[in-house]
């Protein structure tokens, strides 16, 4: 349901400048965008988000068109319904979990009190209620992960965007958190596009993944047979 | 990786919303610039006070404020006209004057700025007139003894003289005319410590920083007990110090304008001005 | 004699601060975020006042605004009305002098808040507007406030500008400062002695109770 077919030039600090020229699908589950630093992967997902724009080409999720470097149309930030997980999860710092949490909490109508309630739910959902009052430096990064995949999903979107989002976790915390990812993606039901340069998280989360190198996709498919004939560069 | 690109894009977007930030935030001020509409004021007058009476704004020297406010009692009890003194420095009074201050006469301590002003047309002609005169004095610290003239600056004992800067005040420019007169430059002029007004120079004195010091006799007047004069430079060792008051041109109280200068000039105003240590201008 | 220049000094400060409060944030945030062509030039123009002796803006205040100004002839023209000896223009003084302080807070307390954050806004649908108001403004609260006491101070004590624009009135528009000058000047040393130890007064505690306020903010 997400289509992606973007060209970019970036500068990059490892090779100088490199262009980027993406193409792949996501349907249901978890996508795998997986490439080692500076294989352009993060410029992707924030491409996706309207973080970044492309120079050129196509980006539609379901019947939407993100961005279209024919016809104009670049949706923005805002407007598209999207959830971003950041590397650092960028907690707002003067606002408790439940605070940020109800932050993307959209429902005009109903009284604050009632998108309290929500993101209250939320984060008991998330196993971490007892951290709602409690504000991200007062945090562990496992409850700060937690928070941050808690309010993306707070704003409904129809697409939740991770960048390495366990990369600053310890080995432990990262399996129990790898399985709560599985967990509410399939609650949720709505597709999860994760970056990541690890390939235990790769082979643990995604039902497809995609690899990435300099800028440009070298293969797609399952974690299985990707890892077994992809010649590891790491 | 894509860092810049990504931040060209956010403030590009962003830039083009900020005007309209600014817009709003310029909206308020505007707004706000409401409460400075002349229609909010403080009590403040404008030259018809809430009576009705007639006020007048008069630019003086700040020299001038003893005397001055005296004759602005009696102006006030004799004419019922509200008199509010703009006291600051001559050439500053000047400048605003040039630029169209609503000041209705204007008393200079010093014939430069009001020759400009003529010059330029911003003075009623005829009007202008020499109201006093003032006479230089050489001013010691109340417990110093040894220094009864000009020319005990020169014993080796007196070591700084505080005189105003020739170059910025008339008063120092005065007082170099006179040490030149008294052929007392060469040997002194090593001991001068320049101060920008005469107030200074009345300070390095009070507080014993210096040996002596040369200001007006106004100034020591009003310096009271807290200086010992020590000697009057005569009239004719430098120019003469002459304070010159006219009616300005744009002012709309022209006629009260000249009652006050009228008072200045008669036998009341001189002799206030004489006591507060200026000469007359006969 | 004493509380009239207090009152007028009170008076223009609470005035001028609010404006500069308002147009420094605006201009603060339109050089940190905008990017447009002469920004640069625009923010040095701004922080002309700071490096300026006082009485030189005040003379180009005077040129511009009163009586045959360029600005105020025009107005005096239409009106009848002109800004020099009133106290809008002891306002308007301070304004000029202490903006600039403002300007250059507001827009160091604006870059300074991750970018990320605002970002992250976005995605969970607020507008730039709310995000300003509800991310990036209280983020960069402790320098903002900087800004403001460091102007409000600096319009407290404005005096060269001042006096040229505003004259030195009293009652009208001589301020703390300038009735300060004025009695010194004319060897006034009690009263300069007690109005100056009043400005001081005021001075520490304005900074006092603002120092208060942002105590509790925490470190970000």
């Amino acid at each position: 349901m997400l289509q992606v077919a973007i060209k970019k030039r970036l500068e990059s600090d490892k090779s100088g400048s490199f262009a980027l020229d993406i193409t792949f699908r996501a349907e249901e589950g978890i996508t795998i965008l997986f490439g080692q630093s500076g294989s352009g992967k993060t410029t992707t997902l924030r491409a996706i988000a309207g973080i970044v724009t492309p120079d050129s080409g196509r980006i539609t999720v379901g019947e939407e068109i993100y961005f279209d470097s024919e016809t104009g149309a670049n949706l923005s930030i805002q407007k598209r319904r999207v959830g971003y997980v950041f590397q650092d999860y960028a907690l707002f710092p003067h606002m408790t979990a439940e605070q940020n949490v109800a932050y993307g909490i959209k429902d005009n109508s109903a009284a604050v009190a009632s998108r309290m309630d929500r993101a209250r739910a939320l984060l008991t959902l998330f196993k971490i209620g007892h951290v709602r009052q409690r504000y991200p430096q007062n945090m562990s990064g496992g409850e700060q992960q937690r928070t941050a995949l808690a309010r993306a999903l707070a704003s409904d979107p129809a697409l939740v965007l991770l960048d390495e989002p366990l990369s600053a976790v310890d080995a432990e915390t990262r399996t129990q958190l790898l399985d709560e990812v599985v967990a509410a993606q399939e609650r949720v039901g709505i597709p999860f596009i994760y970056v990541t340069h690890n390939t235990v998280e790769a082979v643990r989360l995604g039902s497809h993944v995609v690899v990435l190198h300099e800028g440009t996709v070298k293969q797609v498919g399952g974690p299985a047979e990707v890892f077994n004939t992809f010649a590891n560069e790491r | 990786m894509g860092a810049m690109t990504r931040k060209q894009r956010i403030d590009s977007e962003i830039s083009a919303r900020t005007c309209s930030i600014s817009t709003t935030a310029a909206l308020l001020i505007l707004v706000s610039f409401t409460l400075l509409l002349p229609g909010c004021r403080p009590k403040g007058p404008s030259t018809t006070g809430p009576t009705g009476a007639t006020e007048l704004i008069v630019s003086a020297a700040v020299s001038l404020k003893g005397a001055f406010n005296e004759i602005a009692e009696i102006y006030e009890k004799r004419t019922g006209t509200k008199i509010h003194f703009n006291y600051g420095a001559s050439g500053a009074l000047q400048k605003q004057i040039e630029s169209g201050a609503p000041a209705d006469v204007f008393a200079s301590a010093g014939a430069k700025q009001m020759d400009d002003l003529a010059s330029k047309g911003f003075i009623v002609a005829g009007t202008r007139t020499d109201f006093a005169r003032n006479s230089l004095v050489l001013i010691v610290p109340p417990r110093s003894s040894g220094i009864g003239s000009f020319s005990d600056l020169t014993n080796p004992g007196v070591k700084k003289v505080a005189v105003g800067n020739p170059k910025t005040v008339p008063a120092g420019q005065y007082t170099d005319q006179t040490l030149s007169r008294l052929n007392l430059l060469p040997q002194i002029q090593a001991k001068l410590i320049f101060a920008e007004d005469v107030r200074q120079v009345l300070d390095y004195v009070v507080r014993d920083e210096v040996d002596a010091g040369v200001v007006y006799s106004s100034d020591a007047f009003s310096a009271g007990d807290k200086v010992k004069v020590a000697a009057r430079a005569a009239d004719d060792s430098h120019e003469p110090i002459l304070y010159p008051i006219a009616v300005v041109k744009d002012s709309k109280q022209q006629a009260a304008a000249r009652k006050f200068i009228d008072l200045v000039l008669s036998s009341d105003g001189q002799a206030i001005l004489i006591k507060h240590g200026f000469l007359a201008i006969k | 004699m004493i509380w009239e220049p207090l009152k007028l000094s009170l008076l223009v400060v609470t005035v001028a601060t609010a404006i500069i409060a308002t147009l420094g944030l605006a201009l603060g945030l339109l050089l940190a975020k905008g990017r447009f062509p002469g920004q640069e030039l625009l923010a040095s123009f701004f922080t002309l006042p700071l490096v300026l002796p006082p009485t030189v803006s005040g003379y180009y205040l005077i040129v511009l605004l009163g009586r045959h100004g360029i600005i105020g002839e025009p107005v005096y023209n239409l009106t009848g009305w002109t800004v020099a000896f009133t106290w809008q223009a002891a306002v308007i003084a301070a304004i000029v002098l202490a903006l600039p302080l403002m300007v250059l807070s507001a827009r160091a307390a604006i870059e300074s808040v991750n970018p990320q954050f605002e970002i992250a806004s976005y995605t969970l649908g607020k507008s730039w507007l709310a995000t300003f108001f509800l991310i990036t403004l209280p983020l960069a609260r402790r320098g903002i406030l900087a800004g403001i006491v460091l102007s409000f101070t600096r319009a407290l004590g404005e005096f060269g500008a001042t006096f040229m624009l505003a004259g030195n009135i009293p009652g009208k528009t001589q301020t703390m400062p300038l009735a300060i000058y004025e009695a010194v000047i004319s060897g006034e040393d009690k009263r300069a002695q007690i109005l100056a130890l009043i400005l001081t007064g005021v001075s520490i505690a304005a900074v006092y109770f603002t120092t208060k306020l942002t105590k509790g903010t925490i470190r970000y």
